[in-house]
């Protein structure tokens, strides 16, 4: 064998091989996730009774309005939801900081809202489904007021 | 023994089934890049508090400013576009894998890691060792075998198998094998309906129809499981590796229906390539393509015969 061919094998095993067993190696040690080596925890555990956490709107009525997670935070539903569970796990001034945050985009929006909430709720996630999105518990974690819209008297009131 | 195993592992392939591997798997890298321009760039706007680097972004405290974001974007779309085209790929292959890295590691830096880029990454990271420039994707009479790297293609289908034995080992190791009894995966679907309901996002409405009957479930988990956990036969040859990426592919697009999560690379198919002869697919569509052009076309190359 060449010195050319020692090295082809050695650049093969090493960087292919190597790879390989990189990705492999969350096998011993499975609580870690990193990118792009990682192991895969999705899917993997049972979800039991989640606890979730979700901005929602107030409108003067009473009733509770779904916002958009591109209006809570990203496009992307599950960024958003790891930001909101990151200001509530931060405290009351990171969750009044998010809040207001949303408020203001709701100002801007169509929307006729009065307040933007916090909350924590826990769910059977079988259940909501085949009996009703009924909450186990719930807990309203923070709260705030939308501000007015520049030019919202000349719409009537809200 | 030891010759033998480097055979299998670095078998002689035409030169055009690196380039083609190159330019499928690059090709949905670039309009990955394009599509998700928002998504990827979306960061910005994100707070500092939340910044986690995971990676290699770990080399960082704090965010980047956003002009730097935009910048290294734009850098991965150019050299995205250069290494796809096959164009001075011994600088625009290691700059592309370089920047595709960084541009989804920092992408999932903030909190939550989407296990769907980690395949594209690898691959692109392998093929920045095959001499897989040059524009031509054609086999022709008279083309040589390609010894140097020819270990590449091998290396990807070795990284697809064990991040999906990775991903089924996780099932075992958190839920045990009581995982394909079907409770788990029952659970995962309501939960990933509800947080998206919650959240105001669209969701599957198919998994939560699917939720009262329980029966169903047992069975697509074993699917899952065993798709995951029987990928390494995949490398037994080529018809073996046809069945388990069509098993792979019907599992994504499953998740894809009853979660309304998408795994597009292997949902494209690039994800899969490197288990096949490109090039001889490559030769019958084009004889396909002659002969809807009728008698009169002429043969104008003839690859040699596929191997592996």
């Amino acid at each position: 064998m060449g010195a050319r061919e020692r090295w082809e094998v050695l650049t093969g095993v090493s960087v292919g091989l190597g790879l390989t067993l990189a990705v492999l190696s969350p096998l011993t040690a499975m609580d870690e996730d990193s990118f792009p080596i990682s192991s895969y925890p999705m899917f993997a555990r049972p979800r039991g009774q989640p606890t979730l956490y979700a901005v929602v709107g107030r409108a003067a009525d009473g009733s509770e309005v779904r916002l958009p997670a591109s209006v809570v935070a990203s496009s992307e539903p599950l960024q958003t939801k790891v930001l909101i569970q990151r200001s509530v796990e931060q405290g009351p001034d990171a969750m009044l900081a998010l809040c207001r945050s949303v408020a203001e985009r709701v100002a801007e929006g169509p929307e006729r809202l009065r307040s933007v909430e916090i909350v924590r709720r826990r769910y059977d996630p079988i259940e909501y489904f085949t009996r009703g999105p009924v909450p186990l518990e719930q807990e309203r974690l923070s709260s705030c007021r939308v501000p007015r819209r520049r030019g919202a008297h000349a719409k009537g009131p809200r | 023994m030891l010759q033998a195993l480097w055979r299998w592992y670095a078998p002689p392939i035409p030169l055009c089934r690196l380039r083609l591997l190159r330019a499928g798997v690059g090709a949905y890298a670039l309009v990955y890049l394009i599509v998700r321009a928002a998504h990827l760039n979306a960061v910005v706007a994100y707070p500092a508090s939340a910044f986690s680097p995971v990676g290699v972004v770990s080399v960082l405290t704090q965010p980047l400013a956003a002009p730097w974001v935009y910048a290294l974007y734009v850098g991965a779309v150019l050299s995205g576009a250069a290494f796809t085209a096959g164009v001075a790929y011994r600088y625009s292959a290691p700059a592309f894998a370089a920047l595709l890295l960084w541009v989804t590691s920092y992408r999932h830096s903030f909190g939550m890691i989407f296990h769907t880029d980690n395949l594209l990454v690898l691959h692109v990271l392998l093929l920045v060792f095959a001499p897989a420039g040059g524009g031509k994707l054609r086999a022709a009479a008279g083309d040589a075998d390609e010894h140097r790297r020819s270990w590449v293609p091998r290396a990807l289908c070795l990284v697809t198998v064990a991040a999906y034995l990775v991903a089924g080992a996780a099932k075992l190791r958190h839920t045990g094998w009581s995982w394909a009894a079907g409770g788990a995966l029952r659970e995962q679907i309501a939960y990933d309906a509800i947080r998206k309901i919650e959240l105001g996002s669209t969701y599957s409405p198919i998994g939560p129809w699917l939720l009262p009957h329980e029966w169903l479930f047992a069975p697509l988990s074993v699917f899952a499981l065993a798709t995951e956990l029987l990928a390494p036969l995949a490398l037994l040859g080529v018809r073996a590796a046809a069945i388990w990426c069509a098993c792979a592919w019907l599992f994504h697009a499953g998740v894809l229906a009853l979660m309304a999560i998408a795994f597009s690379y292997p949902l494209s198919g690039a994800a899969f390539l490197a288990f096949f002869p490109l090039e001889r697919a490559q030769q019958a569509l084009r004889r396909r393509f002659r002969r809807g052009q009728g008698p009169a076309a002429p043969a104008t190359s003839a690859a040699p015969p596929a191997r592996n």
